[in-house]
């Protein structure tokens, strides 16, 4: 007996340096994603110097040092990014053996530009007609006046022309409704009725259409005025380069900045990235429709599965008697938990999408459908919004149950024996104080789906969608729209991309926000639990 | 409901009563009047039935899955148990105490006035008056008036069963029943309840269950002595710990088991 005492004493020892080995083994890992993460992100939006590199053989180039490995031979190698991918065959990067390099500096002019389109350009400032070279200042003011004058001069036509588009997308739908309504009509004077509205509808039409391309000619016009703007750059090979302003959307130049520029450079980076939409296929630019598709997918989310979860927790453990049915129901929820979320997705794509909305279609939109047009029927930011909230379903309905069973029945009996209703005890005692795990349980919920995206893929989430599903546009929220979401796009960025190198600092800055996103949802859970806490404690119990 | 011919008789009155927990017989064949404005003190082993009896005076037993009720249970003269009876009415006539203090998680006004407000009663004024009548019924006022605002939560253990009572005060019941109340109190808690129940007495029918029998001697008049479900003894409290009629009662007083 002595000798097995002694064992597990010694047992026990293990156990608590394998547990401690454990949670530091996790806590590691997740500080080295974490850590991997905010550096790459940091290195993605601090403004880094330019270096111009000799190589040996004579040749020249600008880039960013982006990696350093050794090559299959052993040799130490160093990639750049070398940007100017019209003029680099599309390449942005470039492998460079260390011992090629015969000096590497970093000239003061070394300018960047990002551009609408080809990504960024590297280069020096390039001699313009008469020979003289602009200074950065003077570019910089040119690009500030330009941008005025385009805001002024083009953009309200800009804006006009887009929603001039949108109305003529009503208008043609309408049209399509008339026709539809003609062809079926049986009655001659039904369809005399309907030819009428159809022929109303097609002027309507054409005359939107006829705007349209007025203003169209006229904003070209313009534009084809302002691309006269160039700016003159050469590459480190002396190669004059000459940039429409149009292009442009910054230029700066980084090894000229002190501490303060590159932090404020830092700063307007930060903001691009979350304001700007992306551009070329997702490779630059920002994130902000997947920023506001996420964050609206998950108020939409939160919308229809917290009462709907709350209510079936309700009553599986305050009504529902405990027999066969219940005990079945519970079970079932459990197992939904445990559902892996693409089955999730198939069933929104079977039941909510060809489901609900092709009926949806079918009894609002017949001509829709007889054009092959789908409105509900095809993916959308509210279908995708069901299909999580199926998801967290389980987990807020045994949420909200354990909460209940927390409450002392002798709370429930006080209540009961001054005269309240079963519903008056739920609602004024035992639901506030059941609130902060109720809610704890459903906010934690809505972070783990904030951070899914299979379901996504299958019932709305796209690469690209401009058009948001909240906007200025009569009736203003677009449920049936499709819409992007950050973890599609980090998905996308970083396995469908046409450049995946190019676009690997977005993946990064892109997870950085999802994740920033799925704490701040976390935090908000433990601040909210403390409040209710202090205001519904138990002391004494 | 209330019947006005029985203005001078028990207020409530047991007869022939059974009460069963699924199979298990919990009450046996209980006779038991309650005298009006008197406080009644039920005793007995653990297991007796006592608290069963008085969890039978405001209907809590329905919560109890498979409990069912025989015979019958009168109140002012009308069967408690007779289909159509409204228990929530009910349980506002008979208000109840419970062994553990369990104030609600709000604050102290609203603890107080929380019968009424779930009645409907929605004028300021009344429930401001209800509430510091009911406080100063329960000697509670002049140690939380300036605090009412507050939560409950922050009271001592003596406190919250004295908030208890001012809760179930403020409804204004016909009977006050109390399961142990001062079982989980300190000694100086347990002397304020105990006041206080003479306090109330007179103008509220009580009935108190109870481990204590000096606490049965010190606050009741009658005594009703409950052993193995059944009904063994009941009297005037002076006469029962006095001279007992029944062994079962004398041994229980003397302490041969308990």
């Amino acid at each position: 007996m002595a000798r097995r005492r002694d064992a597990t004493r010694s047992d026990g020892k293990a156990w608590i340096f394998l547990s401690w080995t454990s949670l530091f083994l996790i806590l590691a890992m997740m500080g080295v994603l974490g850590l991997l993460i905010c550096v790459n992100s940091f290195r993605a939006l601090w403004p880094n110097r330019i270096e111009q590199v000799t190589l040996a053989d004579g040749s020249v180039f600008l880039g960013f040092p982006v990696n350093a490995d050794l090559s299959p031979e052993g040799l130490s190698r160093l990639q750049y990014k070398v940007a100017n991918r019209e003029l680099n065959s599309g390449a942005d990067f470039r492998w460079v053996y260390a011992r090629d390099i015969v000096s590497a500096a970093r000239p003061p002019g070394a300018v960047l530009v990002n551009r609408a389109e080809n990504g960024d350009f590297l280069g020096l400032p390039g001699p313009g007609a008469d020979g003289s070279f602009e200074k950065p200042e003077q570019l910089r003011a040119r690009l500030r006046s330009y941008r005025e004058r385009w805001n002024a001069g083009a953009e309200p036509l800009r804006r006009k022309l887009a929603s001039l588009g949108e109305d003529w997308q009503r208008v043609h739908l309408s049209a399509l409704k008339a026709q539809y309504a003609m062809e079926r009509a049986a009655a001659a004077p039904a369809k005399e009725e309907s030819a009428k509205r159809l022929r109303a509808e097609r002027e309507r039409e054409s005359a939107v259409k006829a705007e349209s391309e007025t203003l169209m000619g006229e904003f070209n016009r313009i534009k084809n005025d302002f691309s006269r703007e160039t700016a003159v750059f050469a590459t480190a090979e002396g190669e004059t380069v000459v940039l429409p302003l149009s292009s442009i959307v910054d230029a700066s130049w980084p090894n000229a900045m002190t501490v303060m520029e590159r932090a404020g450079a830092f700063a307007v980076n930060v903001w691009r990235l979350l304001t700007h939409y992306p551009r070329e296929a997702n490779t630059e630019g920002g994130i902000y429709p997947a920023l506001f598709g996420t964050v609206m997918l998950v108020f939409l989310m939160a919308v229809s599965a917290f009462p709907l979860g709350v209510a079936a927790g309700i009553y599986l453990r305050e009504y529902a008697h405990d027999g066969i049915l219940s005990r079945t129901a519970r079970v079932a929820v459990n197992n939904l938990a445990g559902v892996p979320s693409i089955v999730y997705g198939i069933f929104g794509l079977g039941f909510f999408i060809y489901g609900m909305g092709g009926a949806i279609d079918d009894l609002i939109y017949p001509e829709r459908v007889a054009a092959g047009i789908n409105t509900y029927g095809g993916g959308g930011i509210i279908w995708s919004a069901l299909t999580l909230g199926l998801l967290t379903l389980p987990v807020v309905i045994v949420a909200t149950e354990e909460a209940l069973a927390t409450v002392p029945s002798e709370i429930r009996q006080g209540s009961l024996a001054l005269g309240a209703t079963r519903f008056q005890t739920l609602w004024r005692v035992i639901l506030p104080m059941a609130s902060p795990g109720i809610l704890t349980g459903f906010i934690l919920a809505m972070a783990r789906a904030a951070g899914e995206v299979a379901p996504l893929m299958l019932t709305g989430a796209v690469k690209s969608a401009h058009n948001l599903p909240l906007d200025g546009n009569w009736p203003f929220v677009h449920l049936e729209r499709k819409f992007m979401h950050l973890g599609f796009h980090i998905y996308d960025m970083g396995f469908q991309s046409p450049n995946v190198e190019a676009s690997k600092p977005l993946v990064y800055l892109t997870a950085l926000v999802l994740l920033i996103l799925v704490f701040a949802l976390n935090f908000s859970a433990i601040t909210l639990r403390k409040r209710m806490r202090d205001k519904y404690a138990m002391k004494g119990f | 409901m209330r019947n006005e011919d029985h203005a001078d008789g028990p207020i409530a009155s047991a007869a022939g009563l059974n009460f069963f927990y699924g199979e298990k017989q919990a009450l046996v064949d209980i006779n038991l009047d309650i005298a009006r404005g008197l406080a009644t003190a039920l005793i007995g082993p653990s297991g007796c039935g006592k608290s069963t009896f008085l969890r039978c005076l405001n209907r809590m037993n329905d919560l109890v899955d498979g409990s069912r009720v025989e015979g019958t249970l009168t109140l002012d003269g009308e069967d408690i148990n007779a289909p159509g009876v409204d228990v929530i009415d009910l349980r506002r006539r008979v208000g109840m105490v419970f062994q553990k203090p369990n104030p609600f998680p709000k604050s102290i006004y609203e603890n107080v006035v929380y019968g009424l407000r779930i009645a409907g009663v929605r004028g300021r004024a009344e429930l401001d008056a209800a509430c510091e009548h009911s406080l100063r019924r329960s000697a509670l006022w002049d140690e939380v008036k300036d605090r009412l605002r507050e939560s409950a939560m922050g009271l001592s253990g003596g406190q919250h069963q004295r908030l208890c009572i001012a809760r179930a005060v403020a409804v204004k019941p016909e009977i006050i029943l109390m399961d142990e109340p001062c079982s989980a109190l300190d000694p100086r808690s347990t002397v304020k309840i105990e006041d206080l129940i003479s306090e109330l007495k007179g103008d509220y029918t009580i009935v108190i269950v109870t481990h204590n029998m000096q606490q049965a001697a010190r606050v009741s008049d009658r005594t009703a002595f409950f052993y193995e479900g059944k009904l063994m003894e009941e009297g005037e409290t002076k006469k029962l710990f006095t001279t007992p009629v029944r062994k079962e009662t004398e041994d229980y007083l003397t302490g041969r088991f308990g």
